[in-house]
């Protein structure tokens, strides 16, 4: 057997690798729904919820190559616009009550995010690196004082934020109100969380998202072959400050709570966001799931070794029952992370597909041959006849890179 | 397969608007006043009529403890018809397992890790010494919030849901006993001796299933207001310095009043934010240029030694500012103004307690006070049992264990019947200092109103009392938004 094996894109066996792959997320999400406890449960939405999150990170850290501190900030905008509709703490036209339904709020968190993101994507035209970093940060923390500002507070809540407002499953699923409210959420979450992932998914394989690319690998290219740089990262930014929006609202509709003091609404959110997207693997369709997964999970155990060393499997060797130890929780997390980015230095779905890559490629599909006819006892052209060969009909297959290539280059993607 | 993702995007979409518009019904009256789903009024045979104010009053004469102050002794029944399961609410208890969440990680544990050591030494003290209730041990389940609300939150989550504990007790923090309130409420869940004196938490008709423990900081700021007016007459000026948080401002509102009253200027208002740690040094320099006769000081953890710290800084490097300072109780910790720096930043700062400082030479020969010593020795000893935290802890699971025994013994061994229990009680622990009475019922959510001026000497590294115990107990009544 020829290693690694080649395997169009499109033919059966891409499509049974890419069954076997959806079948065995959606059989952990099967299982998850049916057999966990409630709060692992809780904790699965929260990865979602921050997958969601760093998916509008990925599109302008990851493929468009503007380092941005500042998508804590769109969560915080977006968590707040929705408890400030929900509990009618805004005037709105069209509703006597002001009250807007938790649903509808989560549109309105992308609307007001998207158009903040845009305005926020007007410094990234002349900023690049650290620097757009460091004006991202101080715009998530400029975010955080406003809504804490004391003026405010008829609207934010000020320090004390805006608390009791719920979001109950609704009559139709059948769910049992608040017992069954992580349920809930969980559906409600994942399904926001696929849409998501394939209208990202699109974007990027869109002239945009060519555009993107462009941006990311040369700017001064891009412009000269015609990319338009301000339309291309202020609408990304917009997008992707979008997409924080949302789960951002959906954070604060199970929580039922917000308050500017939240960590994930200030620098410590931006960071979560940007450690979830460099872990699972930036400008990779399935990273930002992977990575959160990986930070909320790895984070939840390392703060039970924190809470309880003498049963883990390391420490339980060395460490009496009920001795605790502050902040080990910390430090086990901390290690873990220092372990990851050595060994798994591209991400763990970059790191999978280069040893995937090893074993099983998939390449693009041969172009479609030209409009003459073959002579008749004439063999079939192949991939290999390029275009000095005489007998061949075919153009030569042009491989420039992947359309929406990654920065590994081997792009393609099984979703 | 474009147009296949394409169809697939607007289903999605499709499905989500619906569920945004399915939703009207079950959320549309979410407002954050009404949508607690907590049960209705309670059925108190007399009047409830509670005060608007919660002021304590004029006089600062200790009430007389043996007839409860203003007390009116009105027994407080719950209602479960509203809540969202009432048979668990009135399922008979086997075993006690009682939940709380606490910062156990974070800048936060120095201060209130020790707190759950003292609350796991009761729980082990009590089952070694009495075998628990109805020769059942009592459990207890610790977990870390790192003094996070939503982790409070999802920690409530894990105890109520996972844990299937029968009641929380001694949870800390204000916005963290806020964030889950309303939900432990509609759940019948008891939130009993929450490590908070924010006055929300007497909302008796609201959510009649959450008590607090600490002394509500109305009471504190009576007790410095009337100070500093006795100190410093009518016009004395005084300058804020606070935590921007619910607990910083709780303070505040309450203070803004009472310092009308007492003919108090506030001059000056600095905040800080509760994730700093560093040295207020810019507060510290608006608050000398601004030279107040006393500075009322609310922060939080460890920003109570950081604050001390720079104001001893301040007072060395400024000859001429001198305030009086006036510290929240939650800094009162013997602990916090040992290890400062002697320059003289601590000396003869203000506080109030109402326990006992356990490691106090007066109390070398109180029985309470060597019963939580040993207990500590035995059960946590790689704790300070001199923390004041720790003492906050014991009491929180003396006073649950002791609503769920008075439960056990009327014969309703329930949640319902342990928050009858505690709404009712009249009980002082022997940890708290002599001369107060401490005591709920239907018109008094207020567990303990009483509590005594104490000032730090740097020269006996103690505190000594400034004052007499004053006691208001029962005069804030209950609290109405």
């Amino acid at each position: 057997m020829n290693v690694p094996l080649r395997f169009t894109k499109g033919s059966w066996q891409n499509w049974a690798g890419r069954l076997v792959l959806f079948g065995g997320v959606g059989l952990f999400m099967y299982r998850a729904v049916n057999e966990w406890s409630r709060s692992g449960l809780g904790l699965l939405v929260d990865a979602m919820i921050i997958a969601i999150a760093v998916t509008g990170l990925n599109l302008i850290t990851g493929y468009t190559g503007q380092l941005s501190l500042g998508h804590a900030a769109f969560f915080a905008i977006g968590a707040f616009t929705s408890a400030t509709l929900v509990t009618g703490k805004i005037w709105t036209p069209f509703l006597d009550d002001n009250i807007w339904t938790p649903g509808w709020t989560l549109l309105a968190s992308a609307v007001v995010c998207f158009l903040v993101g845009m305005v926020v994507g007007i410094p990234a035209l002349r900023l690049k690196g650290i620097y757009l970093a460091l004006v991202t940060l101080v715009f998530t923390e400029a975010v955080r004082a406003i809504f804490k500002y004391d003026e405010f507070s008829g609207v934010t809540g000020g320090a004390t934020g805006i608390k009791g407002f719920n979001y109950l499953p609704p009559s139709w699923t059948g769910l049992d109100g608040r017992a069954d409210l992580v349920t809930w959420f969980f559906y409600l979450t994942l399904a926001i969380l696929v849409v998501v992932s394939i209208l990202s998914a699109g974007l990027i394989r869109s002239r945009i998202g060519r555009a993107m690319v462009a941006v990311r690998d040369n700017e001064t290219a891009a412009a000269v072959m015609g990319v338009n740089l301000f339309t291309t990262k202020t609408l990304v930014f917009g997008l992707s400050g979008a997409i924080a929006g949302v789960a951002g609202s959906l954070y604060a509709l199970k929580l039922t709570l917000v308050e500017a003091d939240v960590p994930l609404f200030g620098l410590f959110g931006s960071v979560t966001l940007l450690v979830a997207l460099v872990v699972g693997g930036a400008a990779q369709n399935w990273g930002p799931f992977v990575g959160a997964m990986f930070y909320v999970f790895v984070n939840d155990y390392a703060r039970s070794v924190g809470e309880d060393p003498s049963s883990s499997l390391l420490l339980g060797w060395f460490v009496d029952s009920g001795t605790t130890i502050n902040g080990l929780g910390g430090v086990t997390f901390g290690v873990m992370l220092i372990l990851f980015a050595r060994f798994v230095p591209f991400g763990a779905v970059g790191t999978m597909r280069m040893w995937r890559s090893k074993v099983v490629q998939v390449v693009p599909r041969p172009p479609i041959p030209a409009a003459a006819a073959p002579e008749a006892g004439a063999a079939a052209p192949t991939l290999e006849q390029g275009h000095n060969d005489p007998d061949a009909t075919t153009q030569p297959a042009a491989s420039f890179g992947n359309a929406d290539s990654s920065s590994l280059g081997d792009d393609e993607d099984a979703s | 397969m474009v147009k296949t993702k394409r169809l697939m995007a607007l289903a999605a979409v499709g499905a989500l608007t619906l569920a945004a518009c399915g939703s009207d019904d079950d959320s549309s009256d979410s407002s954050a006043s009404t949508d607690t789903e907590a049960p209705e009024s309670t059925d108190a045979p007399e009047s409830t009529d509670a005060p608007e104010s919660t002021d304590a009053p004029d006089s600062t004469d200790a009430a007389d403890t043996t007839d409860g102050g203003g007390s009116s002794d009105a027994v407080y029944v719950v209602d479960t018809e509203a809540c969202d399961d009432p048979d668990a609410a009135t399922a008979q208890i086997d075993a006690l397992k009682i939940g709380t969440s606490l910062p156990l990680s974070g800048a936060p544990a120095a201060v209130f890790a020790p707190l759950a050591a003292g609350q796991q030494a009761y729980v082990e003290y009590f089952n070694a010494e009495f075998g628990g209730i109805n020769d059942t041990p009592v459990e207890i389940v610790i977990l870390d919030d790192e003094y996070a609300a939503d982790k409070t939150k999802v920690n409530v989550d894990e105890l109520v849901f996972d844990e299937e504990v029968t009641m929380l007790a001694g949870v800390v923090g204000t916005p963290n006993n806020i964030a889950v309130q309303p939900d432990l409420n509609a759940q019948c869940i008891p939130q009993l001796w929450s490590a908070t004196g924010d006055k929300t938490l007497a909302n008796i008709d609201e959510y009649p299933w959450t008590t607090g423990l600490l002394v509500p900081y109305a009471v504190e700021d009576r007790l410095w207001a009337e100070h500093m007016a006795e100190e410093f007459g009518e016009g004395s000026t005084v300058a804020l310095f606070y935590v921007n948080t619910e607990f910083g401002l709780s303070y505040v509102d309450a203070f803004t009043e009472l310092a009308a009253e007492n003919g108090i200027d506030i001059i000056a208002e600095e905040t800080v934010d509760v994730a700093d740690n560093g040295a207020p040094s810019g507060q510290m320099t608006n608050l000398v240029q601004a030279n107040p006769d006393a500075i009322l000081a609310v922060p939080s953890g460890t920003q109570c030694s950081a604050f001390m710290t720079e104001l001893g800084n301040a007072k060395a490097a400024n000859p001429d500012f001198d305030p009086e300072v006036y510290m929240t109780a939650t800094c009162a910790n013997p602990l916090f103004f040992d290890v400062l720096v002697d320059n003289g930043g601590s000396d003869g700062v203000y506080t109030s307690s109402n326990a006992k400082f356990v490691l106090s030479p007066e109390y070398a020969d109180d029985e309470a006070v060597q019963t939580f010593l040993d207990a500590m020795a035995a059960y946590a000893p790689d704790t300070n049992a001199g923390d004041q935290s720790a003492v906050a802890g014991w009491l929180s699971m003396e006073l649950a264990i002791y609503a769920a025994q008075q439960a056990a013994e009327a014969g309703d061994y329930t949640r319902a019947g342990i928050v009858n229990a505690a709404r009712n009680i009249d009980y002082t622990p022997s940890l708290l200092v002599d001369g107060m009475r401490t005591s709920m019922d239907a018109n008094d959510a207020f567990f303990s109103e009483g509590t005594q001026l104490v000032q730090w000497s740097e020269d006996s590294k103690s505190f000594v009392a400034a004052g007499e115990v004053q006691d208001y107990n029962g005069s804030l009544g209950t609290y109405t938004p």
